[in-house]
């Protein structure tokens, strides 16, 4: 499917969609409300789909009206006959009018209650102003009968007493109709009788009258008249197709219109036909547009997704509160109802009945439907396809830019300012609260307007205080990871950088803080690179040294081996061995010590005891401290002290730290080795007194520093580099200490757990 | 003797000097200064011992041994400049014999050439007096029953507390003896001063079996622990 079509049934779809729903949304309601409206309605409903307009109830409620008032008039009393207007649109205003004037004009009103006519059209008939005219008959006969649509013949004791039609050859107790009216009623004083169309018609039928059955005419055996009225005898004649009849009376310079009560009767009846026709065919007209939306249901998503996109332009607010707009007018419209309500409410007295009132109100409000439910429809359609989009608001935009500004200020005027808000809200509401207590001492009065202000405040300040407490709750969370990135930095544990959202109090911190990772990171990084140069440079070295040293070696072996040489030559050669022995051991430890420096020396780690290493190593240099000077004096538990360390460089290291003690110790003096060790350190040391003056502020574990600067005896000036690097590879500590001549190695270690030791004794038993 | 050994090596004074000092001990020496060069003097069927260097133009020592031994079974010793554990280990498993680093000890070097060979070559003159419950390991054999420890098939001289402990350590090969539990077994009275004393009967004992008793490979000193006999695969 291209492009284009798919455009075309997606506008279809949703122009389907929303025609259908509009034409509902107007006409449903009210056909609800016609069809839930009780008998009363159903039978107006079908009334007007009557095509003659006799057959109604409204036409039966006419003439059973034109009856009493006629008998009233009959009898000459105080015709209670109240106005009525019926009519449509515009004209109700003009119908009400009028019966006003003509009532004034009589000018007298009559006493008793009113009947009022209800049609039963909730539409089409505004019941007239509840005022009644109590009138005297000819008043009334002059009200009724220029009206030619009925016709009638009031006798009294058979003496005619009013009439409009005269000459017209109507003729009641014969049942004579004139040209033009079909129909005919004809009261003799006890009973009626009704003629149409030439047929009578049953009235009475089991004889008993029932409201909103029957007619309402006396004759029934629950329904009679009295004494006087029997005497009066009554016919009515009704035109078949009702006129307008106008009258005019230029001397109060305007025309009158007559009463035409059936006439109005009638266009009512045709105006609610045309009326519901038309609510029936938007309700088809409507479903089946519907049923065109369901069949491109798919398609209308992208017409949707399309508004969305429209609509998530158009800031939050203006959206929230045309819907809230048209809630309210919609809401607000009935405002007769609305009024009743409140009156009712005032007067503590609420009927049910107001609220189906009230909502059949609201249900003629079509047009403030269709609108609510268009902005709801668009505001759902927002939250479907828009992500958040109440992102995009004013408020947002204003809070945001709130942010920004605040953002820009260094950290402490943020948290500053942030409190100063809750202070400003805690201090008004102070103000206000002691201000409300002070008018409630004076005047001895509160005031509702007060107490909401209060509560507004109140609610403000709570609301401020929330925030407040949720900055710093944030802010605390922050320092906390930022304090904990600090401290893996500081361990130099080469952690993730520390990711803190944007709006941040301590983003910046947290940037620099990175940043400072960052260039530690590298710096370490170019270190060990640099490290690992350098032991490979010294690799390479040391091997291009080796070749060469071999063959000096291998010949020095091999002059060695020649017998016929002068003693000084021999001495020579025996010079060049123990140098080139030396060269070897120099170029051994060299790289030995490169490596270890840069962390790629292997060590296997192996629980050991410490002073039985002590005592293997002096024991394994027996001879050589024979051989020299010094005494060596070990003091050396005789319980194991165990730690965990590489044994051959271990060995190492005290082999180095005891040869640089006989090497270097004052001839006759003693050198102290010993080993101390308490619940979780071992501690080793190895001391002497040297035989020349120690320099100062001289680290003796730098590389090729010795006690002396000579270099003219043995050893490569590595022994004290080796001892330490291996050391701190086995992970041990290893220092040392000067006192005058005192001369102080420590080699310490965290000795192993008693229960760790029993296990590892366990073991090696097995 | 005139027993045959090809050196091997890019630096032609080193194999000279080695060649001198083989020569003097009696040995005939054919020389050779590649790899290419080494695989086609090693096909003469007189040579009966390679030492050959690592680094080496056109094929280096390492490949040059792996060719060699898919066609013969002879000695070798490599020469290498490097001395990391690694490095011996990757020798070794490549089907060398031995491993020397560079620079090396001339006597030493002498001393395994020689061990070698005779392992080499008198094989069965080793297992030949035993019957059947001597210990081989490598270079050394050890007879319980007679109480006599071979190095390369000829008897050591030992004293009798030396036997003590040799028996006792190549009873358990491997086993890490403290010096305290080897001077209850042998002195059979309880430890004093135990380290001095174990030590310096170790050394004596190395100054007799060791090729280089500074580096020994066989008596060990198992620093803060205790001693043994290391257990050395390919005992012939």
């Amino acid at each position: 499917m291209d492009t284009r079509s798919k455009k075309w049934r997606a506008a279809v779809s949703f122009t389907a969609f929303f025609l259908g729903i509009s034409l509902l949304l107007t006409s449903v309601p009210e056909a609800l409300s016609l069809l839930t409206g009780g008998s009363w309605k159903r039978t107006s409903v079908a009334d007007a789909f009557q095509e003659d307009y006799q057959n109604t109830r409204a036409f039966r409620d006419a003439v059973a009206s034109y009856l009493e008032d006629f008998l009233t008039m009959a009898v000459g009393g105080n015709a209670n006959y109240s106005e009525y207007s019926v009519s449509y649109n515009g004209e109700i205003t003009s119908a009400v009018m009028e019966a006003a004037e003509v009532a004034d004009a009589i000018g007298e009103y009559g006493s008793g209650g009113y009947h009022g006519w209800d049609d039963g059209y909730d539409f089409s008939v505004t019941i007239s102003p509840p005022s009644s005219y109590g009138s005297s008959a000819q008043a009334a006969h002059d009200y009724f009968k220029e009206d030619k649509n009925v016709l009638y013949d009031i006798r009294y004791d058979g003496e005619q007493k009013y009439t409009n039609a005269e000459g017209t050859g109507l003729d009641g107790p014969n049942l004579k109709l004139p040209e033009g009216y079909n129909f005919l009623l004809w009261f003799d004083g006890s009973k009626v009788r009704v003629v149409k169309d030439g047929r009578e018609l049953d009235i009475y039928g089991d004889g008993y009258y029932r409201e909103g059955k029957d007619w309402y005419v006396p004759g029934y055996k629950n329904f009679t008249v009295d004494e006087e009225a029997a005497r009066a005898s009554v016919v009515i004649a009704a035109a078949k197709s009702p006129m307008l009849y106008v009258r005019g009376s230029y001397g109060n310079s305007s025309a009158e219109r007559q009463n035409n009560r059936l006439y109005w009767l009638e266009q009512n009846l045709k105006e609610r036909r045309d009326r519901y026709t038309g609510m029936a065919a938007s309700c088809a007209a409507g479903v089946l547009l519907l049923a065109v939306w369901f069949l491109l249901r798919g398609d209308k998503r992208r017409a949707d997704a399309a508004i969305a996109r429209v609509t998530g332009r158009v800031w939050y607010e203006g959206k929230l509160l045309l819907l809230l707009a048209a809630l309210v007018v919609f809401l607000a419209g009935p405002q007769d109802a609305l009024r009743e309500i409140t009156y009712m409410v005032r007067e503590e007295y609420l009927d049910p009945w107001i609220f189906t009132y009230y909502a059949q109100e609201l249900s003629r409000n079509g047009f403030s439907l269709l609108v609510i439910f268009w902005s709801a429809y668009l505001l759902i359609n927002d939250w479907r396809h828009n992500p958040k989009p109440w992102k995009h608001s004013l408020t947002g935009k204003f809070c945001a830019a709130a942010r920004a500004s605040d953002l820009k200020l260094p950290l402490q005027r943020r948290m500053v300012r942030r409190f100063g808000a809750v202070l400003i809200a805690a201090a008004a509401f102070a103000a206000s609260a002691l201000l409300l207590y002070a008018g409630f001492r004076v005047y001895n009065r509160d005031s509702l307007f007060a107490f909401l202000l209060l509560a507004g405040l109140l609610a403000l300040l709570l609301w401020m205080l929330y925030r407040f407490a949720r900055g710093n709750r944030e802010t605390a969370r922050d320092i906390g990871a930022l304090v904990g990135q600090i401290a893996a930095v500081h361990a130099g544990g080469l952690t993730m950088p520390l990711d803190l959202p944007e709006d941040a109090d301590l983003a910046a911190a947290a940037k620099d803080l990175n940043d400072i990772q960052r260039g530690m990171n590298e710096a370490l990084e170019e270190r060990m690179r640099s490290e690992r140069m350098k032991v490979e440079l010294i690799a390479n070295v040391s091997h291009d040294i080796k070749t060469p040293l071999t063959s000096i070696i291998s010949y020095v072996e091999l002059l060695g081996q020649e017998e016929e040489l002068p003693e000084h030559v021999k001495d020579y050669i025996r010079i060049l061995e123990s140098k080139s022995q030396r060269l070897k051991t120099m170029v051994q430890d060299v790289f030995e010590v490169s490596k270890a420096a840069s962390g790629q020396l292997p060590v296997t780690l192996e629980t050991l005891d410490l002073g039985k290493l002590l005592r293997q190593t002096l024991a394994d240099m027996a001879e050589q401290i024979g051989r020299s000077t010094v005494t060596v004096r070990a003091e050396i538990p005789e319980e194991p002290v165990m730690i965990t360390a590489d044994g051959q460089r271990l060995y190492r290291v005290f082999q180095n730290l005891v040869q640089n003690a006989l090497q270097y110790s004052l001839d006759g003096s003693r050198v102290h080795v010993s080993l101390a060790a308490d619940g979780t350190t071992a501690v080793a040391s190895v001391k002497n007194t040297s035989r020349e003056e120690i320099a100062r502020n001289k680290d003796f574990t730098e590389r090729f520093v010795r006690g002396d600067d000579a270099r003219t005896d043995g050893g490569s000036g590595l022994g004290l580099s080796i001892a330490r690097t291996f050391t701190e590879a086995c992970g041990g500590r290893f220092s040392v200490e000067t006192i005058a001549d005192l001369f102080v190695v420590t080699v310490e270690f965290a000795r192993q757990a008693a229960e760790e030791q029993a296990e590892q004794a366990e073991q090696a038993e097995d | 003797m005139n027993e045959c050994v090809l050196v091997v090596d890019d630096d032609r004074e080193i194999v000279q000097a080695i060649a001198l000092l083989l020569e003097k001990e009696g040995y005939r020496v054919l020389r050779a200064y590649d790899g290419m060069e080494a695989l086609e003097q090693a096909m003469d069927r007189s040579v009966r011992l390679m030492i050959i260097d690592v680094m080496m133009p056109r094929l280096d020592g390492l490949s040059a041994v792996m060719k060699l031994r898919e066609r013969r079974n002879l000695p070798i010793i490599v020469l290498s400049a490097k001395s990391e554990d690694t490095d011996k280990v990757l020798g070794l498993s490549m089907g060398a014999d031995d491993y020397v680093t560079k620079p090396f000890n001339p006597q030493e070097l002498v001393a395994r050439v020689r061990s070698h060979l005779r392992r080499y070559t008198s094989l069965g003159d080793i297992n030949a007096p035993g019957t059947g419950d001597e210990i081989h390991n490598g270079r050394l054999s050890y007879s319980p029953e007679e109480r006599v420890l071979r190095a390369d098939g000829d008897p050591v001289k030992l004293t009798a507390t030396e036997t003590k402990i040799v028996d006792l350590l190549m009873r358990n090969l491997g086993r890490i003896f403290p010096a305290e539990e080897i001077y209850r077994r042998v002195w059979e009275e309880d430890a004093f001063a135990a380290e001095n004393t174990v030590m310096v009967h170790i050394r004596r004992i190395r100054e007799k079996i060791e090729l280089n008793p500074k580096e020994p490979e066989y008596l060990k000193v198992v620093w803060g622990i205790g001693y043994k006999i290391e257990k050395v695969e390919g005992g012939r």
